[in-house]
């Protein structure tokens, strides 16, 4: 029940996010939508990841985004609407998109592979660091460095592209 | 470990369903009259202390010694009349004070007052509350964007810089701790500290991360000497200037909720929580002190860290926004990332005091 | 009462549908990043279920998903820092206007 509570939730703050016209509010229902899915990831028993979804999205990319959007004082952003045809347009490109992933779906046979229950836990936060860190045969180490230099890359980038031009 | 996730998959696996919910209402109920509790017994305190550091009384009048000042104070702005500009954007107007509201109360629900009387025992307490803390700053960026006034978007802003500026040297002091304990379990970190607490056991590194937490903690709840976001002589009343009434008493319970909050982590991550304070091999003394039940240290350590934070406000003088961020970015910073990096090899090594 | 794979799979296809509809709409760039969020949104979600329900032992999929969250926040942080210096620069943040290169 609590299940479905959440899938109607996420559904309802990521239309609204999408569809509204100023993009403060879309912003503040990414966040009701993104802090629903750390919710399912409860359930699914993926604690560590709700807790780092919560931490990134909406302590670090939604504060971000209204930071920016506070910056600006542009129309286009309390404003946002498109035009009828290209909502129908758009409308009709997610339906079928939609339409043909249901079709692919229901022809796989999934109905019978319900949620495990608690007696097959989920991987501890221990296991998931080894993983991050090991260097044997299933390890991420080298991922997790290109990517903690990818961070580094990204965090300096930022800087030089927005900072003061010198006079 | 009873988690939240614990009663969700009791929900949808045995249908408890009465279970849940009386879970739910009674940590609803408690947390609520907790934070209640807190931010009066804190304004109260703010006060006297204040007060007594200027050589004046403080609150005298309304019963003994002025103790119910606060409640008729919280009376007075429950009596209020709730404004809201006309230019505001009234959703995010109203949302704004709850989403603080929401975080301080969240937050709340996790703390160990001692190893029985946690309401949430999550695996993930730490992540949890870092985590929680986002829509805390979330809840001040949109107050301050949605009253649709200069200074109100000026404090909203300084206040959401200095918030996530500080967020990370807090975080690393934070990791330096899980380094150490090995766990974010938050009564799994206390109970590693039954040999010693943190902030003296592993040599200078708990020491060190420590002061970091404290700085940034000051930081965080935008108490002096880092309360740019709501100097009143540059900014009337930063993002909450428009605010009135109940909003502004949301505001306000969230900003003494916080400063618990924040002690009170500080409390559990470096000077051990719910445990006794033991002192080596004196066994009568520390059968002595075990006699005080675990609630009241844990209450005794985060009002001593309390004062300590309105200590600072009447000592230090308040700093300038480019201080703020320099001291943050080339001093703080670093030092918590040389910090986490020692710490990781005392943890590795085991090089600890009391081992 | 068992929730079963499909559902949350149709979920998360539903939920980057609801993206795309966005990616097509939207003409400022925060629009489109949000609506991008979704999407990313939606994967993880995707590549959580499929861990939970047929290989609950392993850690792969609890990785790849940090790794994902890992590049959007990189994502958004570049784009954020390219849509401050438009603003800078006095252009609006519209893309449908942005089709110049450096002058």
């Amino acid at each position: 029940m609590i299940i479905y509570l959440l899938f109607f939730l996420v559904a309802f703050f990521s239309l609204l996010a999408v569809s509204s016209k100023s993009l403060y509010h879309s912003a503040i229902y990414l966040m009701g939508s993104l802090s629903v899915t750390a919710g399912l990831y409860l359930i699914l028993e993926a604690e560590f990841l709700a807790g780092i979804q919560v931490l990134v999205y909406v302590g670090g990319i939604l504060v971000l985004l209204v930071f920016a959007l506070m910056l600006t004082q542009s129309d286009i952003l309390v404003n946002d609407q498109p035009t009828f045809t290209k909502k129908i347009m758009a409308f009709g490109v997610s339906t079928s998109v939609f339409a043909l992933g249901v079709w692919l779906l229901s022809s796989l046979h999934l109905h019978s592979i319900i949620l495990p229950t608690a007696s097959s836990p989920a991987p501890s936060i221990k296991q998931l660091g080894h993983a991050f860190l090991s260097v044997q045969k299933n390890g991420y180490i080298l991922a997790f460095e290109i990517i903690s230099v990818l961070l580094l890359t990204v965090l300096i980038s930022a800087i030089v592209i927005a900072k003061k031009e010198k006079a | 470990m009873k988690s939240l996730s614990f009663y969700i998959h009791n929900l949808y696996q045995n249908q408890q369903w009465l279970d849940f919910i009386l879970y739910l209402g009674l940590g609803l109920i408690l947390t609520l009259s907790l934070m209640s509790v807190v931010a009066l017994v804190l304004v109260y305190a703010e006060r006297k202390i204040a007060a007594h550091f200027q050589c004046r009384l403080g609150p005298m009048r309304v019963g003994w010694h002025g103790t119910l000042q606060t409640v008729a104070d919280a009376l007075k702005l429950l009596l209020k009349e709730d404004l809201i500009p006309k230019a505001a954007d009234r959703f995010l107007f109203a949302l704004a004070p709850f989403l603080t509201v929401m975080a301080a109360l969240l937050s709340l629900s996790v703390l160990p007052f001692s190893l029985s009387a946690t309401l949430s025992n999550m695996n993930i307490g730490l992540l949890f509350l870092s985590a929680i803390s986002g829509y805390g700053v979330l809840g001040i960026l949109i107050g301050g964007w949605a009253s649709n006034n200069k200074w109100s978007l000026l404090g909203a802003m300084r206040a959401g810089a200095q918030l996530i500026s500080y967020e990370l040297s807090m975080t690393l002091s934070l990791l330096s701790i899980v380094v150490l304990s090995g766990s974010l379990n938050l009564n799994e970190i206390i109970a590693s500290q039954a040999q010693g607490w943190w902030i003296w056991r592993a040599h200078l590194v708990g020491f060190i991360s420590f002061v970091i937490y404290i700085i940034s903690s000051t930081a965080e709840t935008n108490r002096t000497p880092f309360d740019m976001a709501e100097g009143e002589s540059e900014l009337t009343a930063g993002f909450h200037t428009e605010y009135s009434g109940m909003r502004f008493a949301f505001f306000f319970l969230s900003e003494y909720v916080n400063l618990f909050i924040v002690s009170a982590i500080g409390s559990i991550l470096f000077l051990g929580g719910w445990m006794p304070l033991h002192i080596g091999e004196w066994e009568s003394f520390n059968a002595l002190m075990d006699f005080v039940p675990g609630p009241i240290w844990f209450l005794l350590k985060t009002g001593a860290l309390i004062f300590l934070s309105m200590w600072f406000r009447w000592t230090f003088p308040r700093l300038r926004v480019d201080q703020l961020m320099r001291f943050e970015w080339k001093f703080l910073l670093p030092l918590g990332l040389i910090n986490l990096f020692l710490s990781s090899i005392i943890a590795l090594g085991g090089f600890y005091f009391f081992p | 009462m068992n929730s079963h794979l499909l559902e949350w799979l149709i979920m998360s296809l539903f939920i980057f549908c609801v993206g795309i509809y966005g990616l097509l709409t939207r003409k400022s760039g925060v629009g489109l990043l949000i609506s991008l969020e979704l999407m990313i949104n939606a994967g993880a979600l995707n590549f959580i279920s499929i861990h939970r329900f047929l290989y609950p032992a392993q850690v792969d999929a609890q990785v790849f998903v940090l790794f994902v969250i890992a590049i959007a926040a990189a994502e958004v942080l570049l784009a954020l820092a390219l849509f401050m210096l438009l603003i800078k620069k006095q252009q609006p943040v519209d893309i449908t206007q942005l089709n110049h290169l450096k002058h």
